[in-house]
């Protein structure tokens, strides 16, 4: 740390009080500083504190890869080790992003090197990473300890096999849900016999089977091992073997349960689940009957964190599994359980904090799923409840006033109902009555995802009561400029707005412009907007990079994809050709 | 033109139905082309006429063919080959609406079922699965962003259309689906399709249950396409799938290349002995088309190719030389001229061509798919037929 010393010349008053905090007490005050935003605020009083936060920065946060540059960042924190980059635009995991669209880390990664970073820490979220920057960044960075990829594409097991191989220090592996080239599942086999420095290893969502033997060695040898979450190839069995030898497991996904067990191999899971005292995450669990799930229930007593969203679990099964975990907070399913299952959990999880329920399959007319009484049943059972996302094929107004009315502590209220512009089934009015019950009642509401038929009035009233909002996702709703006007206009902490096929056009988007400056980013896609709308908004803004996404064949005057961010940086110098920025 | 359609009628003159001579009326209007994005609607076009391959008025049109708007209400502007075929008789025609005096008729049938099979033996070319073709990437938003919002029916409507547009027992299509809608992650939704199949006692006899997203690309397209193998239950209507996705982009192509070419791939497959009376029908329609390849310049010469590469196994290369005149320099010009070819990147890593395997291999395998120029392809297992 190398922070500028006492006594140096400051125009600002403030200063000469900084000058005089001892730079000791200053040291160890800004190390317990973890929050980005204190720390922006600290570097904000005066010189010597901006100074002394940039050099004490350890980690920090992008939201945006595209709002800065990686020589900005190395330049003004010259000594961070953990970084977290976010790239794409949110819809771009539905498809609405075109390929080659950017947010490489490549670029980021030669200027870490290059300032010879001491990189430890790499969390990525919809970038794309290939090969080359996995095994560039294996060897450029010795001390390098946890990589957790997410939604990323661009990489095979390739790139995984250059980690295993070439970091020596690593303690955590975190692949989930990416757009990965599964080549193979030889990569695991890449971690050196000598290496246990394991503490998170996360390939639940590779599809290749790996080598169960160097896995079960490395389980072993790993005694620091925490979360372990294994991929469908591990059988029962198997996983039997990794228990034995990892009972200090805080988090588990397991493979497949598919085949029956002998009873001799049933008992000797139970027992291994039994010495998982500490578990408190499960997941995995797909392809499981009723029958594989009563040897977990040892497990179960101090789990925090239930994830069955990959199992189709019906509701007798997953009662049958939530007597057993009294301490649940954090609950994922899919509608599978149907309302039934959710009356369950509103009975046995009193302290239920997070529900998300799932569609299990999005292209047929299913008769089951849930519907709006399981959640009602959940609401009743669950007064804790503040993060929800619910994916449902019908819904009413009054059931969701109900459920705010008995949930007043939302802060992520995430509502899907699966057919566009769908009104309330029972009354056929709009949805518009729920939506604004919930921004009513939900003071500390930050994030919302609306939908079904909706108007103009359900935006004027987010924008008037909604004001802690920081994230609107809109699909199929409103009815003219003036709701997404509403929303810019009020929502005063508001940083992501995502709206897509609503008849919002030039007017809604220029109405916002002095907004922008405070939002993170603002997509648009299949709206009204022009591209002289787009063109005037750069013109107004020039600070904002406003960028348009033209599409082969479509109209020239339309801006169909539109997305508008603020940086420092400037216009992006990688931005592929469909990508226009104005 | 008149001298072959002459002959063209003079050919399939026998299984002319009436009923299409009078839905054959002449009507420029829905011989319109229109540019929609893929999956958009053309809410105004009629149902009931049939594609037009060699009428008189596609010389007009830039890529020879007429767009029917009646097999799938949802789907776009451009139609091709395989709305030709016949619901629920199972048959491939080549028909040939608007007024056009090439009149081959709706229910002409080229390749008629095997015998005992019935429909079955084109193996998917049933009535169940051809004319329901969902859109996995269909965007009604494009044209109709401004009635979606204001009014809740049209969703319902356009969905409620498809199994009217059903040909009575043929099984429900899937619904009209919106890019990225509803929003959930293509990894869950593969994973999901993955996991449900293989739980058993879940069997539900649905059709589609799940889907499988494998990414297309298309040689020349600034953008790749994800196509669900799992709506499609057999490679005519992938190849329609397909052809819907890319016919912004094949603009001066002949768009029936993709779906011949996997549909006589199919044929192929199904072991189809060419003894019998259809087999000079394939070459006789080989003929036809290769006639017509004068008039059309080279986009139906990739038609031609795939006709032959498969009649071809099928009967002694004697044989074929002496029926169609044709030779090796011929084939290697045609198989310069084609245009696209439809391949796809197996589990192995191995670029292979689409068709060659039975569907449910072929979905399992299948990691990718290219449609990649037919220059290229001729290192796929093209040997054969230069080797005649």
């Amino acid at each position: 740390m190398d922070p500028k010393g006492k006594g140096s010349p400051d125009a600002s008053g403030l200063a000469r009080v900084g000058s005089t905090f001892p730079d000791e007490v200053m040291q160890i005050v800004l190390a317990l500083l973890n929050s980005h935003r204190d720390r922006s605020s600290v570097s904000l009083v005066c010189k010597n504190w901006y100074d002394a936060e940039r050099f004490s920065r350890t980690h920090v946060f992008i939201g945006n890869c595209y709002s800065v540059s990686p020589e900005i960042v190395t330049r003004r924190f010259p000594n961070i080790r953990k970084v977290t980059l976010k790239g794409k635009p949110r819809f771009a995991d539905f498809n609405l992003v075109p390929p080659n669209w950017g947010a490489d880390i490549r670029s980021w990664l030669l200027v870490f090197a290059a300032r010879n970073l001491c990189l430890e820490e790499l969390r990525l979220k919809r970038m794309t990473v290939s090969d080359e920057s996995l095994k560039f960044l294996s060897l450029s960075f010795p001390n390098f300890k946890a990589l957790s990829l997410l939604h990323c594409d661009g990489f095979s097991t390739d790139g995984l096999a250059a980690i295993a191989t070439h970091c020596m220090n690593l303690a955590e592996l975190d692949i989930q849900e990416n757009d990965i080239n599964d080549k193979s599942g030889s990569w695991l086999s890449c971690f050196p016999e000598n290496f246990s420095s394991l503490e998170v290893l996360n390939f639940a969502n590779l599809r290749n089977e790996v080598n169960f033997e160097a896995l079960d060695r490395l389980v072993s040898r790993c005694k620091s091992l925490k979360v372990l979450k294994v991929n469908k190839n591990i059988s029962a069995e198997q996983l039997k073997r990794l228990l034995v030898h990892a009972p200090q497991l805080t988090e588990l996904g397991t493979g497949t349960f598919l085949q029956d067990l002998t009873s001799c191999q049933y008992s000797e899971l139970e027992s291994a689940f039994n010495k998982c005292k500490n578990l408190k995450t499960l997941s995995g669990l797909s392809e499981v009957t009723a029958l594989h799930l009563t040897p977990l229930y040892p497990a179960c007593t101090n789990l925090i964190f239930l994830n069955l969203s990959y199992s189709a679990l019906k509701d007798v099964q997953l009662a049958k599994l939530l007597v057993r975990c009294p301490c649940l907070r954090r609950l994922w399913v899919l509608e599978t359980v149907g309302d039934k299952g959710l009356e369950a959990v509103g009975s046995n999880c009193p302290m239920l904090e997070d529900l998300r329920v799932f569609p299990a399959d999005t292209f047929e007319d299913i008769a089951h799923g849930v519907t709006e009484s399981g959640f009602v049943s959940v609401s009743y059972g669950c007064p804790r409840l503040r993060y929800v996302l619910y994916f449902c094929q019908q819904m009413t107004n009054a059931a969701v006033a109900t459920i705010v009315h008995n949930c007043p502590n939302f802060t992520h209220f995430r509502l899907c109902i699966m057919n566009p512009c769908q009104p309330d089934y029972q009354t056929n009015e709009p949805m518009d009555k729920a939506f604004c019950a919930v921004v009513k009642t939900c003071a500390k509401l930050q994030r919302l995802a609306v939908s079904g038929l909706l108007t103009d009035v359900t935006f004027e009233s987010i924008g008037r009561y909604a004001k802690s909002l920081k994230t609107l996702s809109v699909a199929f709703a409103g009815s003219s400029d003036w709701g997404m006007q509403c929303v810019l206009g009020g929502c005063p902490k508001l940083r992501k707005l995502e709206i897509r096929d609503c008849p919002f056009g030039n007017a809604a988007l220029l109405s916002g412009f002095k907004k922008y400056d405070s939002l993170r980013s603002l997509w648009m896609s299949d709206c009204k907007v022009t591209m002289n709308g787009c063109r005037l908004l750069a013109k107004e803004r020039p600070w904002l990079n406003v960028e348009v996404m033209k599409e082969e064949g479509s109209n020239e005057s339309r801006a169909n994809k539109v997305y508008v961010y603020r940086s420092v940086a400037g216009p992006r110098r990688d931005a592929p050709p469909f990508v226009l920025t104005l | 033109m008149e001298r072959s359609s002459d002959k063209l009628s003079s050919s399939t003159s026998s299984t002319l139905s009436s009923e299409d001579e009078k839905s054959c009326a002449l009507n420029l209007k829905e011989t319109e082309l229109r540019l929609g994005l893929p999956g958009s609607q053309s809410p105004e076009r009629k149902p009931g006429l049939g594609v037009s391959l060699f009428g008189k008025d596609l010389e007009d049109m830039t890529n020879g063919f007429s767009p029917s708007p009646l097999k799938n209400p949802v789907s776009g502007a451009k139609r091709g080959f395989s709305d030709a075929i016949d619901g629920p008789t199972g048959k491939w025609v080549v028909s040939t609406g608007n007024g056009s005096e090439v009149d081959l008729g709706k229910g002409a049938a080229l390749f008629s079922p095997r015998g005992g099979n019935g429909g079955k033996s084109l193996g998917g070319l049933d009535g169940k699965s051809n004319t329901q073709l969902p859109c996995p990437s269909a965007t009604p938003t494009i044209k109709e962003a401004s009635t979606v919002p204001q009014s809740p029916k049209p969703v319902q409507e356009k969905k409620s259309q498809i199994p009217a547009a059903n040909e009575p027992g043929s099984a429900p299509a899937a619904k009209a689906q919106v890019v990225g809608w509803p929003p959930i992650r293509s990894f869950r939704k593969n994973t999901m399709a993955s996991n449900l199949t293989k739980n058993s006692d879940e069997a539900e006899g649905k059709a589609g249950f799940g889907c499988l997203y494998v990414k297309v690309s298309m040689d020349g397209a600034p953008y790749l396409r994800k196509v669900d193998l799992k709506t499609c239950k057999n490679y005519v209507e992938l190849s329609s799938a397909l052809e819907k996705m890319f016919s912004c982009f094949t603009i001066g192509t002949c768009p029936l290349l993709l779906c011949l070419s996997v549909s006589l791939s199919l044929l192929h497959t199904h072991h189809t002995t060419f003894n019998t009376p259809t087999h000079p029908i394939t070459l006789r329609f080989c003929r036809i088309i290769l006639m017509h390849a004068e008039y059309k310049s080279t986009k139906l010469t990739g038609v031609l190719f795939w006709c032959l590469t498969h009649a071809r196994g099928q009967c002694s290369s004697h044989g074929l030389r002496r029926q169609d005149g044709l030779n090796e320099s011929c084939l290697r010009d045609l198989l310069h001229d084609s245009e696209y070819v439809l391949t796809y990147e197996d589990r192995d890593g191995d670029w292979m061509l689409v068709g060659d395997v039975p569907w449910g291999m072929f979905t399992d395998s299948c990691r990718r798919l290219r449609i990649m120029k037919g220059s290229e392809a001729i290192g796929l297992g093209m040997s054969n037929i230069i080797s005649i």
